[in-house]
Formats: structure tokens, sequence, C-alpha cells
């Protein structure tokens, strides 16, 4: 299954970012790597939906807003509070490998195809067992 | 976005659909610019009704534009555009200009949400309250809630 979630995820991020499929590791950073602005966020969760056939809420890949309370981010730097709130709003996101280094401005370096993988695989196995 | 290619806001089925009346305006831009801006404007009334107008859009991203007729200046035209796939963060949006029964040019078109780009004001910069008074953006409004960006 992870091989053809993979392989759909591929041709979705070369749609939205204009990458070519190839380029596309599972290691891959959709920022770092791929060029992802913050605008392609939102086009990409359209084309998951549409790929996957899913809804993807509000802040359930992507963080959006979560971080928006001053007890989470101090100096530009998120808070144990913060990635406890990270942890626990985006199971998919490596917050351990965050927390190293945990300047918010470097947050999205950590959205990974990986992460986009994971997600859509328990997505998926959800909507299979309702 | 600086509203003044739009004439006239016509209609706003909220989050769904907005048309507006414009004349095509003597200008060294070329009109395929001047037509993408007012597919682009339109659009950004659907996706900001859809969040009460309280927040600041970008245009994002053109996917297909198509540009059939170029037309010249002084042409009344019509500008509709549809919310194919809409969230309150933003949308892709379907979007023609047509002079009578010539459709100009035709696009799908993402906008987002920005959030607030003065966040001091506390007020929306692109859907500023004199361009809300002007056109009186809030009686051609029809339909549906508003769904605040979570």
């Amino acid at each position: 299954m992870e091989h053809e979630i993979f392989e759909k995820v591929k041709e979705t991020l070369a749609g939205a970012l204009g990458v070519d499929a190839s380029e596309i590791q599972m290691e891959s950073s959709l920022v770092r790597d791929l060029g992802a602005e913050s605008i392609d966020f939102i086009d990409i969760l359209f084309r998951l939906e549409k790929a996957f056939n899913i809804k993807i809420p509000s802040g359930e890949l992507f963080p959006g807003h979560i971080l928006n309370q001053e007890r989470f981010v101090l100096a530009g730097r998120v808070t144990p509070e913060g990635l406890e709130e990270l942890r626990q709003k985006l199971p998919y996101l490596n917050v351990d490998a965050f927390a190293k280094d945990p300047e918010l401005s470097k947050l999205a370096d950590f959205f990974t195809v990986h992460m986009v993988i994971d997600y859509l695989k328990d997505r998926v196995t959800k909507e299979a067992n309702a | 976005m600086r509203w003044n290619l739009l004439q006239e806001v016509l209609h706003i089925e909220r989050g769904q659909k907005a048309s507006a009346a414009a004349l095509i305006p003597e200008t060294d831009a070329g009109a395929e610019l001047l037509l993408m801006e007012m597919m682009a404007q339109t659009a950004g009334l659907t996706l900001g009704s859809l969040q009460d107008f309280k927040d600041d859009l970008v245009f994002a991203k053109i996917d297909h534009a198509v540009f059939n007729v170029l037309p010249a200046a002084g042409t009344p035209v019509l500008i509709e555009a549809r919310a194919e796939d809409v969230r309150p963060e933003g949308g892709w949006f379907l979007a023609r200009v047509s002079a009578g029964r010539q459709i100009l040019a035709e696009s799908r078109l993402l906008l987002v949400n920005a959030g607030k780009l003065n966040p001091a004001s506390g007020a929306s910069v692109t859907f500023h309250p004199r361009f809300m008074d002007h056109y009186r953006i809030r009686e051609k409004i029809t339909g549906g809630a508003v769904s605040p960006v979570l």
C-alpha cells in the first residue's frame, strides 16, 4: 500500500510544485528540497483530497494556526509546551528532530514526503475499516 | 488586490460564486493581464465572502488561462467566478470574462487566505472598509454561512 500511496503523492506534489516526480524522495522536505512555499500547502491539500478521495480537516496534516498562542512560541522559538502541542496535534510530524533547534521559521522544513505518506496511510486504512 | 478594474459587483453567493461588471480600461497593460486580474478579483469576492471579508487574500496560482478574443478599450464585460474546490484557507476557482454572448477569456486559478497582512490594524487590507462601502458588497451577498479559518 505504501508504494501505491507514494506514487500518487509523487504525482500530486509534482503537479502542485512543478518538480519532476523523479526528484521526490521519501525523505524530501517539501520546503527545503522541493521548493514549496506557504501558498502551495493549500494546493497540495486540495490535490491530495482529490487523489485519495478524502477530506483533510484544517490543521490535521499541516499545522496552520496551531502555534498561535504566545505560550507556544517565545522569541521565535517553539517552547516545550508548543512542542507538546505539535506532538498532540500532528502525530505524523517528526517533532523530535525539530526539537533539536526549534526555531519556528524552520518548522516547515520538517514537512516531509514521509510525513504526508504516514498521514495518508492512516487515513486510507481508517476509511477502509469504516 | 486593488479593485478599480471592477465597475460594479453584481452578486455574491457566499463561498460559491460571484459576478461583476466592468469596462475594459484604456491602458498600456496587455488585455490578457487585465482580464486575468478581473477574474482574480471576482474569485476573490467569492473566497472573501466565505470568511466575511475579515482576512487578506493572495492570488496564488494560475492552472490555465485561455484568451479567445482580446477586447478593445471601452468594451463592457461580465466577469463570473465559481468555486470549484473551496475551504476557508483558499480555493480553486473557474472564472470567465464575456462580452455579450462571446467568451473572451477563461481560467482556473487558486486564491489563498493570507491571514492579516497588517495584524496591527486588525482589519483586512484586501477588503478595506471603503471598498466594502463603495461596492455595497454586503447588499450583494446571498446564501450560506461564514466559515472562519481555524
